[in-house]
């Protein structure tokens, strides 16, 4: 994995040592090399993870006759079958890199050429001939890339913080994308939460050139019309399942020059990623996994049950309130966005580990809950539809006994009115049904921000994503639309971003997911909905198609979501100093965000009864810190850890090339 | 809704996992009728439904009201 960045004008010459800057804000991502290519108007940047072909694969990659250039960030996984398809079509290979089956595939497709990737990547293509600048990222939103336009200037980049390396670029939080923040969990693309950078949206193309800029999606999820999938066949289905995952996890294990390890977290995906490297491959395996001191979280047991059915040699860490409250403010500025959870620090703790034991590159199981259908938004709806067919149905208020077992407080307790506050709104012709709990629960937050930014996101439209949905998603499954809104908004917005890419590249670490894999998405999407969430129990088919390398305890087991401790990492055993500065009346006036008496109300319930915090107060707590050390690690500070560091080892200046050569 | 789905759905059932309380295994049962074959199960029904007599079933799922 990488770190991408570049700057293209049509109205001036290109600050080369500004892209150099740049690219060594990016060193975490790519430790192995750096360099930037300089052209008249355009720099592109490149630090380099050196994971494939690690002689010929430096970048940014330029064509045979130098007409293109090449930045890229991942990994296109089909690249040993695309480059004997360009081979056919008589293109010449002088590397075994993916990377230059990037820049032959450009050649030959166009911008196109993305359509007939499998992986996940963030990349730029600088076209001299034609003088247009091309960006694009993977379907799924795996790889990050930011932009920021201002007139007939374009820089891009792999993390905000290196577009501020331009100390012009308005450093500054956006209401809009705050209040998509306190809805949706994340900011939906092409929003962020900083008032002049934008992302580029996961399965789309964008074209820079003298006419501006224009972006297309090249692929969209879909989902087939309710009782039209193609086989309603339960082992039919699970075969192809387990077939396709397989293929999936073997292409991500052994398209590596170095060792690849496996998280396992205790739960039913990692457990299937790392069983399918175990049977399908004879590679010895290496795991790694987080265990938590607070017992309500650790899942320990389970992760010792797979490393005994495998024989992996298994690295754990240890991950206490302090640990969390440790790493929080480091977390949170590789993150570069408010959080709700904590649950980010023991991944970034966890990628620490996989590289402290050698490793650079990890399969996870990471996506399986959305395509397979395992979140409990999922069931929870399924529940509400319960509800909503019979309203006068005395019986069935206790279906929400069958929600949340795991949790102490069952709501299942009080059926009744755990009914009421699940069931309200339960439409089913309204398309974010599933969601709307969640986004209202999460918009209560902002009733503890100041009257200025209220006042100001009440001002602010934000669009609904179930807007985007396409216009046959009214014959889908209620499943499936649900499927979709988690796949376009929490997925490439929270769980590939902070809790995924960002704290796994904070460590020099690139995750791998096989079940984010183009044939994986595509093939479970068709699949009837029952397959996937049968009744009320979870990922059906994948529990059916791996039912005999995993042990019959983690199939039984009952959905745990991953979880860390929120509020008593920062209050339960002790307090650290940094809390209290920004949460400092100084702190709080200067970022604007909160309302100052509200926040010391929370924080000395929370110093005096953190463990008791239920959810609201958890995520209000950890909003309030992370946004807090948001703005004074990348609106008051740049977000830069170590300023002053190497400049890119190579510089390669093409600009007394032929651009039409 | 087909005789073909109840028949399928009865065979995809004995990978369920056993539910202890029968009033809980009896929601259970009810969400994954009336989800996968589209009908509108009574409280009554709900109370008997089980899905270990097929022709139980398929008397029940003729009998209920189709959801949409």
């Amino acid at each position: 994995m990488c770190g991408i960045c570049g700057i293209v004008s049509f109205d001036r010459s290109v600050d080369a040592d500004l892209v150099a800057d740049m690219v060594t804000s990016l060193e975490h991502r790519g430790p192995d090399d750096s360099a930037v290519v300089v052209d008249h108007g355009a720099v592109l940047g490149h630090s380099r993870l050196a994971l494939i072909d690690v002689a010929g694969g430096a970048q940014p990659l330029g064509s045979a006759d130098g007409t293109l250039w090449v930045t890229f960030n991942g990994e296109v996984f089909n690249y040993v079958e695309l480059r004997e398809e360009l081979r056919s079509l008589g293109h010449h290979f002088t590397t075994v890199s993916d990377t230059e089956v990037v820049v032959h595939a450009y050649e030959q497709w166009g911008a196109s050429c993305v359509e007939r990737f499998n992986g996940q990547w963030a990349l730029a293509v600088w076209d001299r001939r034609r003088r247009r600048l091309v960006l694009a990222r993977d379907r799924m939103g795996v790889r990050p890339l930011y932009y920021r336009v201002l007139g007939r200037e374009l820089a891009f980049a792999s993390e905000v913080k290196t577009l501020f390396t331009d100390r012009s670029v308005t450093r500054e939080l956006d209401p809009a994308g705050l209040k998509q923040v306190w809805t949706y969990w994340s900011c939906v693309a092409p929003s962020t939460v900083f008032t002049d950078i934008r992302q580029l949206a996961p399965g789309h193309v964008a074209t820079f050139d003298d006419t501006g800029l224009r972006v297309d999606p090249y692929w969209s999820q879909d989902f087939p019309e309710r009782g039209r999938e193609a086989s309603q066949d339960l082992e039919e289905n699970a075969a192809a399942l387990r077939e396709a995952v397989t293929r999936a996890t073997r292409l991500r294990f052994e398209r590596s020059d170095f060792p690849v390890g496996a998280y396992l977290s205790g739960g039913l995906d990692s457990a299937v990623t790392a069983a399918t490297i175990r049977h399908a491959t004879s590679a010895d395996l290496t795991t790694f996994s987080v265990r938590f001191t607070d017992d309500e979280f650790d899942e320990g047991p389970y992760q010792r049950l797979m490393v005994e059915r495998l024989g992996t040699t298994h690295h754990t860490v240890d991950v206490s309130h302090r640990d969390i409250a440790e790493v929080f403010p480091e977390v949170v500025r590789q993150a570069e966005s408010p959080l709700l959870r904590s649950a980010p620090a023991p991944l970034f703790l966890l990628s620490r580990l996989v590289r402290e034991n050698g490793y650079k590159v990890v399969v996870t199981g990471e996506g399986a809950d959305e395509v397979l259908g395992g979140y409990d938004i999922y069931r929870e709806a399924r529940v509400r539809q319960f509800w909503a067919r019979d309203p006068g149905s005395t019986m069935r208020d206790g279906a929400v006994g069958l929600l949340y077992p795991w949790l102490a407080r069952n709501p299942g307790k009080a059926p009744a009115f755990a009914r009421s506050f699940f069931g309200a709104g339960a439409d089913p012709t309204d398309r974010a049904m599933s969601h709307h709990p969640r986004w209202s629960s999460t918009s209560a937050l902002t009733a503890m921000l100041s009257p200025a930014l209220q006042s100001s996101m009440a001002a602010t439209a934000v669009a609904d994503p179930a807007e985007r949905m396409p216009a046959a998603a009214e014959d889908w499954d209620p499943l499936s639309r649900a499927q979709w809104l988690e796949i376009a908004t929490l997925l490439p917005g929270y769980i590939l971003a902070s809790q995924g890419d960002r704290m796994l590249m904070a460590n020099s670490v690139e995750g791998r997911f096989p079940f984010l894999d183009r044939e994986v998405v595509e093939l479970a999407s068709q699949l009837p909905a029952r397959h996937k969430l049968f009744g009320l129990e979870e990922k059906f088919v994948l529990k059916r198609a791996f039912a005999d390398l995993v042990p019959p305890e983690i199939l039984a087991r009952p959905k745990q979501p991953y979880r860390a401790p929120d509020a008593p990492s920062f209050f339960a055993d002790g307090v650290p100093d940094w809390v209290a500065e920004v949460t400092s009346p100084r702190a709080l006036a200067a970022a604007g965000v909160f309302d100052p008496r509200q926040v010391a109300g929370l924080v000395e319930k929370a110093r005096r009864r953190s463990r008791s915090f239920g959810n609201t107060d958890n995520m209000r707590m950890v909003s309030v810190l992370s946004t807090q050390l948001l703005h004074e690690q990348l609106v008051v500070g740049s977000g830069l850890d170590r300023p002053g560091r190497l400049a890119p080892r190579r510089v390669v200046d093409i600009r007394d090339t032929e651009e039409d050569a | 809704m087909t005789a073909d789905l109840v028949a399928r759905l009865l065979a995809e059932s004995v990978h369920l996992p056993p539910e202890g309380d029968p009033a809980q295994a009896a929601l259970r049962w009810a969400i994954l009728i009336e989800d996968s074959l589209g009908v509108v199960l009574s409280d009554e029904q709900i109370g008997s439904v089980s899905l270990a007599d097929p022709e139980h079933l398929r008397a029940l799922v003729t009998a209920a009201p189709r959801s949409r």
